[in-house]
């Protein structure tokens, strides 16, 4: 088994297998007995012992196009006179063109190894104008352009980028920074409970109070809820919050001083 | 200058660069035109040639460079401690030889015909010097193209990229019998 294993790592990808198992058993590539081809390739993949998927997947690609040109071949042949598209016509295109790379792999192969036997110096002194290939000079690849040219792309260059419009990010807008924070809400309402030992809780705010002022404030309620240092009253579902100070509001060092909402 | 001189002089420049220096770059020395140039260096080519010395002089991308004669290699082997070429594995020469005769040409491309991810080769075939970005093409996604360097033409003996053997195109006889199924 292990051997096997050592096997599939030895091609260098799916059409490598392929291309083996025809030549091995001398298969007209214009004529791929493809029930048999596919068995074998099968074979040759369930031998494979570590299916990692990194590895495997390209494999078992070629497999289910393989599957699925044999259940095509299976099917039975429309009656229409229109010539049928043989089912294993794009696979052989793809043989034949990694074929003609295959042939090309030996003729670099040779070459370099006939190559090896020439060797050459490092470049040592840097002889720039013995180095330098046959470039325009500035005067050559300017010439014949006109002011006008030059406005030309320039104004086609601006218009590119005023009409470059990021479709997604054009729609988002900046994030703001938090305004309203729970511990200064908290410490506002205990000043504010001082003062009014009941207050109703829409009376807090003014009208062009935001959404996010409102929320951090209620967030500081229900803190000081907790805390024992409010109270709250409402009599019917959505109707008006009053909240009167607790017994505890003036006790600012009790046992929960030490949470996360207490920097007085 | 006499002819003998003009060839002393490239022979020379050839030495003292130890790269490959362009036909024009030697023309311009010399203060010929590129024919007569190359006409010259010709003549250096065979007089090395067929005085079996020790350098050879090669025809690489439009130019020149100087190189060690192979029938030497063996024995100068033995004291020869520059860097050992390395094999390219299967895989690699896989890649190679698409970009080879397809250049220039997409990764894409290259694992259409190869069936499997190439990244990995066609990284380690940049970091060797043998292919190299040239551009992208104008196709969505903007994919790098790759072409084949002068690396490559060194390391397989090749004049330029018109030099590459012809690779055999597939038979069309067997064609009739897919469309007689």
């Amino acid at each position: 088994m292990d051997k096997m294993t050592v096997k599939l790592d030895s091609f260098s990808g799916p059409m490598d297998l392929l291309y083996h198992l025809i030549e091995k058993n001398e298969i007209d590539i214009y004529d791929i007995p493809i029930a048999e081809l596919t068995d074998q390739y099968l074979e040759f993949i369930s031998w494979e012992e570590n299916k990692n998927m990194e590895g495997m997947s390209e494999f078992i690609v070629m497999a289910a196009t393989l599957i699925e040109i044999k259940s095509r071949m299976l099917l039975p042949k429309t009656t229409s006179d229109e010539p049928e598209e043989d089912p294993r016509e794009a696979l052989v295109q793809r043989l034949l063109e990694y074929k003609k790379y295959k042939g090309a792999v030996d003729i670099l192969a040779q070459r370099s190894e006939n190559a090896a036997k020439y060797l050459y110096r490092e470049p040592d002194i840097i002889i720039p104008k013995l180095r330098e290939k046959e470039e325009l000079s500035v005067e050559e690849s300017l010439n014949g352009l006109t002011m006008d040219d030059l406005y030309r792309a320039f104004r086609d260059v601006m218009i590119r980028k005023e009409k470059k419009v990021d479709r997604v990010r054009s729609g988002f807008n900046s994030v703001r920074h938090d305004s309203f924070t729970v511990d200064e809400k908290i410490v506002s309402l205990k000043g504010i409970l001082k003062i009014s030992p009941k207050v109703k809780f829409y009376d807090m705010f003014s009208q062009d109070t935001t959404k996010e002022e409102i929320l951090v404030t209620f967030l500081a309620l229900l803190e000081l809820i907790r805390r024992k240092k409010a109270f709250v009253e409402q009599d019917d579902v959505f109707g008006e919050i009053v909240i009167s100070a607790g017994e505890n509001l003036d006790n600012d060092d009790d046992a929960e001083g030490g949470d996360i909402y207490e920097n007085e | 200058m006499k002819m003998n001189e003009y060839e002393a002089v490239i022979e020379a420049a050839l030495f003292v660069a130890g790269d490959v220096v362009s036909l024009s770059a030697l023309a311009d020395m010399i203060e010929m035109d590129k024919a007569t140039t190359k006409a010259i260096v010709n003549t250096l080519i065979t007089r090395y040639a067929n005085e079996n010395r020790g350098m050879r002089i090669i025809e690489i991308d439009d130019g020149y460079q100087m190189c060690t004669s192979p029938a030497c290699f063996e024995t100068i082997k033995k004291i020869y401690t520059g860097r050992e070429r390395q094999g390219l594995t299967p895989a690699l020469l896989e890649t190679l030889a698409i970009i080879a005769y397809k250049q220039p040409v997409t990764k894409g491309q290259i694992e259409e015909i190869r069936g499997v991810n190439s990244d990995h080769a066609v990284n380690r075939l940049v970091e060797k010097g043998l292919v190299c970005e040239v551009g992208r093409m104008d196709t969505p996604g903007k994919p790098i193209l790759f072409d084949t360097t002068v690396e490559f033409l060194r390391y397989f003996g090749f004049k330029d990229t018109n030099d590459l053997p012809k690779l055999k195109e597939p038979e069309m006889d067997g064609q009739m019998s897919i469309l007689d199924i």
